[in-house]
């Protein structure tokens, strides 16, 4: 079961690997909006994005280690 | 109501009704503070996008009861560390000084809130409103979510000490009422830390 869940994690991070352009995707207007808002603007929307990833990134971590370590309980 | 209820010793070392295991809040406490942080994370990537599409100059930083502020910490700091005294007295299992010390913290939680309280009025003073300027919108924003939540919280340390709990055991409840203040003093330290540093 962990063997398998560990091929799957890898399979889909692999997978999203060898789709570089779905990284940059967004719609038109917001591409339009951050491209026009100047240098400065444009590194306060990477902040931004950062600021919101590294917690929402990390919670999704840990429910995901919380999880794997409850599972030699059950057994 | 229970028959044999006395206020401040409200909490039982077994619980009534045992049908869920005790595990279950403090996973459930979990998951609600991860909930909180995205919804502060949010507020904080809000305002650090804000402050850099600013190129207004009446958009300048607000002056901040500084003073006031880092008391309001301290209070708040102080009653994360009266809530581990409390617990660690209920752990040698010291009711009475256990209870004194939960009140402490109870109060150090209400002093806090007047505290942020006057901070507004302070600001208020001075002219600073809700929509005087990107800076002060998102203070109120920060002081006033946080508030909420520490209002929240002071109701459960209220509701541990003086309301019979028919799930929680005393450990359970303790520990579940611990985790959330911490985290919102931490989420405050955060705030006022992030605060200084835009100065």
């Amino acid at each position: 079961m962990k063997k398998l869940a560990i091929v799957a994690g890898i399979g889909i991070a692999a997978l999203t690997m060898i789709a570089p352009h779905a990284a940059a995707q967004g719609c038109a207007m917001c591409y339009q909006n951050a491209a026009a808002s100047g240098a400065k603007g444009q590194e306060a929307l990477r902040h931004g994005i950062l600021i919101l990833l590294i917690p929402a990134l990390a919670l999704f971590g840990g429910i995901f280690v919380a999880i794997y370590r409850r599972d030699d309980l059950s057994q | 109501m229970r028959s044999d209820w006395t206020p401040g010793a409200a909490l039982t070392r077994e619980p009534v009704d045992p049908a869920v295991p005790q595990r279950v809040y403090p996973t459930g406490m979990i998951l609600t503070l991860g909930a909180i942080l995205m919804f502060f994370t949010a507020l904080i990537s809000a305002w650090v996008v804000r402050k850099g599409l600013s190129t207004s100059p009446l958009e300048a930083p607000i002056g901040l009861p500084w003073r006031l502020l880092r008391l309001n910490t301290a209070l708040l700091l102080a009653s994360s560390g009266t809530l581990e005294v409390s617990r660690r007295f209920l752990r040698i299992d010291e009711p009475a000084k256990f209870r004194t010390w939960w009140y402490a913290t109870t109060a150090l939680g209400i002093a806090f809130l007047i505290g942020q309280f006057v901070a507004w009025r302070v600001l208020a003073g001075q002219g600073i409103f809700l929509a005087s300027n990107p800076d002060a919108s998102f203070f109120y924003l920060f002081t006033g979510a946080h508030a909420v939540h520490l209002i929240g919280g002071v109701v459960g340390l209220l509701i541990v000490a003086f309301r019979p709990l028919r799930r929680l055991t005393q450990t359970t409840a303790t520990r579940i009422a611990a985790m959330y203040w911490h985290f919102l003093t931490i989420i405050w330290v955060s705030i006022f830390l992030l605060l200084i540093f835009a100065k």
